[in-house]
């Protein structure tokens, strides 16, 4: 807030920053995290529902490049957090809703649908679920055109072109992932 | 509870955009949001053929507060007093989740007594959760002494956790890098007393209501979920397990030290009220478990790091963090963008999934067995809310 | 199938009087609840009531204050209000340098403790989360314990606590104020 506090912060701030960046890139919670165009999310979640995952949650991000939506998926049986990441434009909302794959996302998207106001193409029931319908003004998680910061800016080093999810890699990839620290108690 | 006719336009915004079926010889009913049985501000629209259920739909948002906003808003420290807001029955598994999400992003190492101590507060706060839940939803079912077994058990050990960390309910405790205040002797022996009184009430627990007669017909072989229910639904916690399947976050995603202790992770495979009811009761016999191996190992050291940063401020990036609250699996993704306050967060509340999946179980059931079936999911509505 | 249903009845008349047992058990034990207006509770120990000013150890009607004003940027709800004027030879100097840019500039002349004049804290939208408390180089706050404050107006809540610390300086011997 004033200069004062941003000094007593500086001294210790940069030695973290040092540390981390000396370590060996830290455990995001992540173990596969995939860029796919809006096209694929469908054939994506589906393979993901075949391969046993259960969805987690709908984040959504704004940025400068539009709409950002992150599905998170995890697994019962065999743990390992998959992250599909979907770019989206701020007119037009061409992201497909999930919802029956996972009736679980119906929820998920009317949230996105009101903090930010994102239309999923075929829900069957796009109305306000936790905002007051009578809500006027723009969707509350929206920012302020100077406030949005770019993809560069909020991962750094990370590709984030989308993955081809006709790839034999990427089913692979899916079946077998796992989170390192789980162990069988058997 | 107003009745509407099947034509009647009169109703507000999601009474009109109500879909019942095309059947006509259906009423619509409002259940809730002041409906006890709902345990705070939840609403359901029933479709009912008689006392059946035909169509079931929560609504939500009675007491939403935008914490997702709030986060935006406020810088890191600020908002650790928020996640306890958010679920005021297990605050501080919310609270770890938002300071285990920026330790995450940021590197920051948690000193080994600081993590046995929030393992320790943070299983006394679960069994104080479902002692809660077990005391409110026998009051669903109609037995009223239960609660008040429950609350002398749930003011010992809020007595007790009153001293270290200075609230009964939602506490603002865990920090970045440790815990706000050590904990003493006298904390220890008197967790070590509460355990060892805990065991005995659990037997008396059981003869009192688990075996009962009337409560066993209330909850078996209603509201059956099964496993693939769950995971479409992405339920977790103790109505997955009372699905049958071992799924618990503390085992899958082991985060802070809970790799250490030896617990089980008790599931029952009738996928009934029963099977979550009996769930949460071996949960809390799980607990005390881990509180006393913790109490045990307790090792000397720093309560919190001796450089953990008073105002912190991550790096850009993202995180996601899990930890397994009372009511299921709770998640945070944290995105920074560097700056003082977060880029974004979200909140992962189970309660939201769970109750996500009520209008399918619910359909075909009868109103009493419906509340039997809320009841078992063990919903907080700030939570679901936010 | 009728042999069933007999022998579930009865298996559940006998839980119901394995109930009745332990109900009829606590019942003869002791009292636990307390009769609140006649009977208080003993266990008040670490109970957070509003934060208070320490007195400082020379004298009761100062504070341990140095009007840093780290506690009223760290609090999440901004219930902190503080009050403090330099020493009059230094307000001064501050005149004149008022001119040019502030901020830094008064940093490294400022020598003389800044003295302060009122704390205010608004109780209505504190919750209490300690970080404040934490927060202070010189530990001058600390929760009070007064469990039973309670009042009618939402303005009784809020409280110059420099105006209390003095006055509780002058009755002395009543920390609950």
């Amino acid at each position: 807030m004033s200069d004062q506090a941003e000094k007593s912060v500086t001294a210790p701030e940069k030695e973290e920053a040092a540390k981390t960046e000396e370590k060996v890139p830290l455990y995001t919670g992540y173990d596969l995290d995939y860029f796919v165009t809006p096209k694929d999310l469908i054939d994506a979640v589906r393979k993901l529902d075949q391969a046993g995952f259960f969805l987690e949650d709908i984040s959504c991000l704004d940025m400068k490049e539009g709409f950002q939506l992150v599905y998170h998926f995890d697994r019962f049986d065999q743990p390992g957090r998959v992250g599909l990441r979907v770019m989206q434009d701020r007119e037009n909302h061409d992201v497909p809703s999930i919802h029956h794959i996972y009736p679980g996302a119906d929820w998920h998207e009317r949230e996105c649908f009101d903090f930010f106001g994102i239309r999923f193409k075929g829900h069957p029931n796009l109305l306000p679920l936790l905002l007051d319908p009578d809500h006027q003004g723009p969707p509350p998680l929206i920012k302020d055109e100077s406030a949005r910061k770019s993809l560069e800016e909020l991962y750094p080093d990370r590709v984030t072109t989308p993955v081809n999810i006709e790839d034999e890699q990427f089913t692979r990839e899916i079946t077998n992932c796992s989170n390192p620290k789980y162990r069988n108690p058997s | 509870m107003n009745l509407d006719l099947r034509l009647d336009t009169s109703g507000d915004f999601y009474a009109q955009k109500f879909q019942p079926t095309k059947r006509e010889d259906t009423l619509i009913l409002n259940m809730g949001p002041q409906h006890p049985s709902t345990h705070g501000v939840l609403r359901i629209i029933l479709e009912i053929d008689g006392e059946y259920i035909v169509r079931a739909q929560p609504v939500l948002g009675y007491i939403h507060r935008m914490h997702e906003k709030m986060a935006e808003v406020m810088s890191y420290p600020q908002y650790l007093p928020n996640p306890a807001r958010t679920d005021y029955l297990h605050a501080l598994a919310w609270g770890w989740a938002h300071v285990g999400a920026v330790e995450r992003l940021m590197g920051l190492e948690v000193p080994e007594r600081a993590e046995f101590i929030r393992v320790i507060t943070c299983e006394l706060n679960r069994i104080n959760s479902h002692l809660l839940w077990w005391g409110a939803y026998l009051l669903d079912l109609g037995a009223f002494t239960p609660i008040m077994y429950a609350f002398d058990d749930r003011e010992i050990i809020m007595d007790i956790m009153q001293r270290v960390t200075g609230s009964r309910l939602t506490y603002c405790y865990y920090r970045f890098g440790g815990v706000s205040g050590d904990i003493d002797d006298r904390f220890v022996s008197e967790t070590r007393e509460q355990c060892a009184r805990m065991k005995e009430r659990f037997k008396m627990y059981k003869a009192l209501v688990t075996e009962n007669f009337i409560l066993r017909k209330r909850v078996e072989e209603i509201g059956e979920i099964s496993v693939d229910t769950c995971r479409r639904y992405g339920a977790t916690g103790p109505v997955l397990r009372g699905s049958g399947q071992e799924y618990d976050v503390r085992r899958a995603e082991p985060y802070s030290v809970y790799d250490r202790f030896d617990f089980n992770i008790p599931a029952y495979n009738d996928c009934d009220a029963m099977g979550r009811y009996l769930v949460r009761m071996d949960e809390m016999q799980e607990s005390i478990k881990i509180i006393e191996q913790a109490l045990d190992a307790l090792p000397e050291g720093d309560f919190i790091h001796p450089k953990a940063p008073k105002r912190a401020k991550p790096p850009a990036g993202d995180v996601y963090f899990a930890v397994e609250g009372a009511r299921g699996k709770i998640g945070m993704h944290l995105v920074s963008d560097g700056g003082k306050s977060a880029y974004r967060l979200k909140l992962r509340a189970p309660g939201f999934s769970n109750l996500s999946l009520f209008g399918e179980v619910s359909q075909g059931t009868l109103i009493s067995d419906a509340v039997s079936i809320l009841g078992s999911l063990d919903l907080v509505i700030p939570e679901i809310d936010r | 199938m009728i042999a069933k249903s007999i022998r579930e009845n009865l298996q559940g008349m006998w839980s119901l009087l394995v109930g009745m047992k332990v109900t009829g058990k606590n019942f003869v034990q002791p009292n636990i609840t307390v009769h609140y207006p006649r009977q208080t509770v003993a266990s008040l120990e670490g109970y957070r009531g509003h934060v208070e000013l320490v007195p400082h150890d020379k004298d009761p009607t100062k504070s341990k204050c140095i009007a840093c004003s780290n506690c009223v940027r760290i609090c999440p709800n901004s219930c902190i209000t503080m009050k403090a004027v330099k020493p009059k030879k230094k307000a001064e100097d501050k005149e004149a340098a008022g001119d040019q840019s502030e901020g830094k500039k008064k940093a490294p002349a400022k020598k003389a403790k800044p003295e302060l004049q009122s704390f205010i804290l608004d109780y209505n939208y504190c919750s209490l989360c300690g970080q404040c408390a934490e927060l202070c180089p010189t530990g001058a706050l600390r929760f009070s314990s007064n469990v039973y404050l309670a009042g009618f107006t939402r303005q009784e809540f809020v409280i110059d606590l420099l105006a209390r610390l003095q006055r509780q300086a002058q009755t002395k011997g009543a920390p609950n104020g």
